[in-house]
């Protein structure tokens, strides 16, 4: 980065996986890395929204005081002194736990496979519910329906292991304008492939039909 | 030299910042970001380059803003990823030093290059360069214009007779707006109309008693009586409300700032071909007068839920709730009479669980019958296919009560078209919300609501009115507290240069265009010339519509189309073609081409705009002239256009570009509209690489003298009144159904619009030819120049001569045709 002029809000000096970085107020660390050019996977994070911090793949240990944690980095904020560390033994532990509930969550999905290939994982010990799911919850679709459209037109339906991604009544939303947004944040096209679920018959311009 | 021209005006000179994103390491290794930064700093008006690991991350942002500041930079490029998604967000941060929307621009250097091509890093980077270069030019040209700010007067005026009206009420009370109730308020009155309007809806009478007792109450809410709604004019914020008086006297006329308009539909008795007889035979309406008179009634009672029969499957639930209320007040007041109901099983039956063990309790049967086999209704039963077995069966009754027959309502219709709305007779008033920006007013949403506009029950009413009202409450709010403004795309009337032909309001579908109020000196009463900037959606199908050229889309200007089209066609080598896609499928699913990771040839460049119908036909004539040897078009799907029917007009003006290219000589396949969606970005791909494989079979345009000057004839013409007139009034397919306008005879049409485009065609190369020359010409030199025969010159030029295009002299009895004397 190009020299900063320590005026009111001091650079906040600290070191992932050893480099020497420097963040402002208000950086997260995983931002702070990319900014550095330095590598964290991440699934549910995108830049157009409020970091949710539900995947948990960008997980780093971070060292400070003698105490080490584990913690997403789309999150933590930075604190001048500390070690962050994005491949240690502890994060490539939860990122290989992380990675092998992904493919049992939605084992149809090629993106997931090919993150956790990466990543040296390529089989789950978990139960596969629906091999056909592609759809892993990470939220980006009802965050920016949310947040950036400001419709709402779509959220997350029942709770715990029977959650899953719907409209209001499971009928095309009336609310929903088209815009596809939902589907451009897909990490796996999940929502491509359901995307008239949502939006529904655009005939209804006309008053000849109704979603109720 | 227009670019220029456009410069010396814009005011402050612009400086422009480009910010090229390395997004991680999708953009970066495959394109030469060195070299791509050397490119497009090259031009003059270039004050800052820079390269950003990740430009949308706070780093990035905070960056931005340093160089902003620093530098005094009034004109940001971000080539990076998504704009529909960042775009909020760089917005945002850019506001803070003072840039509105319409100061910068995204481009989508990861998704429509970096993540697609496969060509080497610097003939990527050569590619963005003219990217970059093109919205240089689109940014240079801007004139901005700063967004209106919103001023209200005036109470909230809630019209129309229907029931939501107390919802609304309630909720503007709630919130503390002042208020005009505008009907006439008799408690007793409003009372017997909802029973008439809801029938049977005992649960939730009380709710609606209690409503309207507080309206009366309220001093915040102002009753007046009044007669028919006669005219609506101005724009949110400031309306003229016309109604007729009671008593026959003068108008009464309103200063509103924000209009719901209440609107309940009609409900009539059932078709008589299901055996209504008023007696024994009757609909939902007139059981529950009975009821409410507490008539004694012995059963058996059968209410037979017919809707799906009669050919209104939107009513089926509605009555089919009613008849279960009435059937339940029925059994409580008369336990030993015997009630059920009947209906088709393809209903989704509305009853909750506890209904059921109430029905089950109270000892209601609830019949399902097969649908495919129609009831027959006997003496004493009604016989009907039992659903779940197939069987035949009976049920006897003493009373058969049938659902009721629900439409919009004349009044309902008639006061909707007063707002401008187009109605069809029967059709319920519901619009897909034409929400395009989430703080919009939204037709439906904001103007009219009730159940003439979505079939709902009472409670639905209620809650359409208090929806309604919440949003107009925030509205006001914002807007008296000084910070409601316009969005910074929005349509503007020059009113000088309108001449009324009313075309733009037919075009709009967002009721944006308003008249206003009172006459208009040598045109008229009611004439549409304002825009309501509220309601606009910033589409410009209008503006590119006007025959006159007379509307402008702020912040997007057809300077700025004309500039962006004419940098990209003349950087563009002579295997390679552009087009246009629009944000909602053309460049969205080029986003998601790229996001998915699909491949496809790097020779075209693809411009996004909100709309196709913002594309201006001068402008794609534009595109040809500096240099495009293929355009395509890419938008939504026929009749499915976001916007007011945008894509579907471009079908007529790429059709009219056809025939002109044809004049010129060219490929009429030279342009080309295409559809996209979203979820199949693969179909994109396809439309692309086959566009590009017809134009490497047709070959870049030959440009001699004579095809451009060809070309700018054909960009002339698409200047003309007429030419934009008879494409502004065609409907555009004409099997099309959502248009108001019709074509009675599409062959019919196609010759009208051939014979005036070679027309008006002629007459551009005529007046092109005679300021080339400087002088005036026999009709043989005319000809031989236009490579016409003579005696078709001649009757286009006399007729040009009637309209006084050309001047002709006769010199030895030999006509001379030149330019037009006088001021041009």
């Amino acid at each position: 980065m190009s020299s900063k002029k320590a005026k009111k809000d001091d650079s906040i000096d600290f070191t992932i996986d050893g480099q020497k970085v420097q963040a402002r107020e208000g950086w997260t660390i995983l931002e702070t890395a990319r900014a550095n050019h330095i590598d964290i996977p991440t699934l549910c994070y995108h830049p157009a929204l409020h970091p949710w911090g539900s995947c948990r793949l960008c997980v780093v240990e971070i060292r400070q005081d003698g105490r080490t944690n584990v913690t997403a980095s789309c999150l933590a904020k930075p604190a001048a002194g500390m070690e962050v560390l994005t491949r240690s033994e502890r994060v490539e532990n939860v990122r290989r736990w992380v990675l092998e509930m992904l493919l049992a969550e939605c084992p149809a999905s090629q993106e997931i496979r090919d993150l956790a290939a990466r990543h040296g994982v390529t089989a789950t010990r978990f139960a596969i519910t629906d091999p056909a799911e592609e759809c892993l919850k990470c939220g980006r679709c009802v965050a920016v329906c949310n947040e950036v459209v400001g419709v709402r037109a779509l959220t997350f339906g029942s709770r715990g292991v029977k959650k899953k991604l719907e409209t209001p009544y499971r009928v095309p939303n009336n609310m929903c304008i088209g815009c596809g947004c939902c589907v451009s944040v897909c990490p796996t096209g999940a929502l491509q492939k359901r995307l008239d679920t949502v939006r529904g018959d655009i005939s209804r311009r006309t008053g000849a039909s109704f979603a109720h | 030299m227009k670019r220029e021209q456009a410069l010396k005006e814009s005011g402050p000179t612009p400086r422009l910042g480009i910010f090229l994103c390395e997004c991680g390491v999708e953009i970066a290794p495959r394109i030469d970001l060195e070299v791509l930064a050397k490119l497009a700093g090259g031009s003059p008006d270039v004050a800052h380059v820079e390269v950003l690991p990740a430009s949308c991350l706070t780093p990035g942002l905070e960056r931005i803003q340093e160089m902003v500041r620093k530098k005094g930079l009034n004109r940001v490029i971000v080539a990076g990823c998504e704009s529909r998604l960042l775009h909020k967000k760089f917005e945002q941060a850019l506001a803070e030093l003072g840039l509105a929307e319409g100061q910068f621009d995204l481009i989508n250097l990861r998704d429509h290059v970096a993540r697609v091509h496969r060509g080497k890093p610097k003939e990527l980077a050569e590619k963005g360069a003219k990217l970059i270069r093109a919205s240089q030019a689109w940014l240079e040209t801007l004139q901005l214009a700063p967004r209106l700010r919103i001023d209200y007067q005036g109470p909230v005026m809630i019209l129309g007779g229907g029931i939501s009206a107390y919802g609304a009420a309630q909720e503007l009370m709630e919130h503390g707006v002042e208020t005009i109730f505008a009907r006439p308020f008799d408690l007793a009155e409003e009372k017997e109309r909802a029973y008439q309007i809801f029938p049977g809806e005992f649960h939730t009478y009380e709710r609606l008693w209690k409503a309207m007792d507080e309206v009366e109450k309220s001093p915040l809410v102002k009753k007046v009586r009044v007669g028919d709604l006669q005219e609506v004019s101005g724009r949110f914020g400031d309306y003229t409300v016309t109604f007729a008086s009671p008593d026959q006297e003068e108008s009464l006329v309103f200063k509103t700032g924000a209009i719901i308009a209440a609107l309940a539909w009609e409900i009539s008795h059932q078709l008589p071909e299901f055996g209504h007889d008023g007696e024994r035979v009757i609909c939902q309406l007139e059981m529950n007068d009975l009821l409410r008179k507490g008539a004694h009634i012995t059963g058996p009672v059968v209410f037979w839920v017919n809707d799906l029969l009669a050919g209104q499957p939107f009513g089926a639930h509605l009555s089919l709730k009613s008849a279960w209320h009435m059937a339940e007040y029925l059994k409580e007041n008369f336990p030993e009479c015997q009630a059920a109901i009947l209906y088709d099983s393809a209903i989704d039956i509305p009853l909750g669980d506890v209904d059921f063990v109430r029905a089950r309790r109270l000892g209601i049967p609830l019949i399902p019958y097969r649908g495919e086999v129609r009831p027959t209704v006997r003496q004493d039963s009604i016989a009907y296919e039992r659903a779940d077995d197939r069987t035949e069966q009976e049920l006897d009754w003493r009373l058969l009560v049938l659902s009721p027959r629900r439409g919009p309502g004349k009044k309902a219709l008639a006061t909707a078209k007063i707002l401008g709305l187009e109605v069809k007779e029967e059709e319920f008033l519901e619009r897909y919300p034409q929400m395009v920006r989430p703080d919009q007013v939204v037709l439906g949403e904001k103007l009219m609501v009730g159940s003439a506009c979505q079939p709902c029950d009472l409670r639905g009413a209620i809650s359409q009115g208090h929806r309604v009202a919440g949003k107009t409450a925030a509205l006001v709010k914002k807007a008296q507290a000084g910070e409601l403004f316009a969005p910074a795309v929005i349509s503007m009337v020059d009113q000088d240069k309108c001449s009324v032909c009313t075309l733009c309001r037919e075009v709009c579908d967002c009721l944006a265009i308003q008249p206003v109020s009172g006459p208009v000196a040598g045109l008229g009463h009611n004439v549409p010339r304002i825009v309501d900037p509220m309601l606009c959606t910033g589409e410009g199908t209008c503006v590119a519509s006007c025959p006159e050229m007379a509307l402008t889309l702020t912040n997007c200007t057809l300077a700025q189309h004309e500039a962006r089209v004419t940098a990209l066609a003349q950087s563009l080598a002579a295997d390679e073609v552009m087009g246009f896609g629009c944000q909602w499928s053309g460049a969205a699913s080029a986003d998601q081409a790229g996001l998915r990771g699909l491949s496809y040839s790097d020779r075209f460049y693809l411009l996004p705009v909100r709309c196709l119908g913002q594309i201006d036909p001068v402008v794609m004539g534009r595109a040809f002239l500096e240099g495009a040897n293929g355009l395509l078009l890419v938008g939504c799907n026929p009749e499915e256009c976001h916007h007011s029917h945008g894509l579907d007009h471009t079908w007529s003006r790429v059709w009219a570009l056809k025939k002109l290219l044809a004049l010129c000589g060219l490929e009429r396949d030279r342009i080309a509209l295409a559809h996209s969606d979203i979820t199949k970005p693969e179909e994109y791909v396809h439309t692309v690489e086959s566009f590009i494989r017809t134009m490497d079979r047709f070959g870049p345009i030959q440009r001699d003298a004579d095809t451009q000057g060809k070309l700018k004839a054909l960009y002339d013409a698409l200047h003309t009144y007429r030419v934009r007139w008879v494409l502004g009034v065609s409907l555009r397919r004409p099997w099309e159904t959502t248009y108001p306008m019709h074509m009675r005879n599409p062959a019919a049409y196609d010759q009208t619009l051939t014979e005036i485009l070679t027309e008006e065609f002629f007459r551009a190369q005529v007046t092109n030819l005679l300021r080339q020359r400087g002088r005036s010409l026999q009709l043989a030199d005319i000809a031989q120049a236009l490579r016409t025969d003579e005696e078709r010159a001649y009757d286009y030029l006399k007729d040009m001569g009637h309209d006084g295009l050309v001047s002709i002299v006769f010199i030895n009895r030999t006509p001379y045709y030149g330019l037009p004397f006088g001021p041009q």
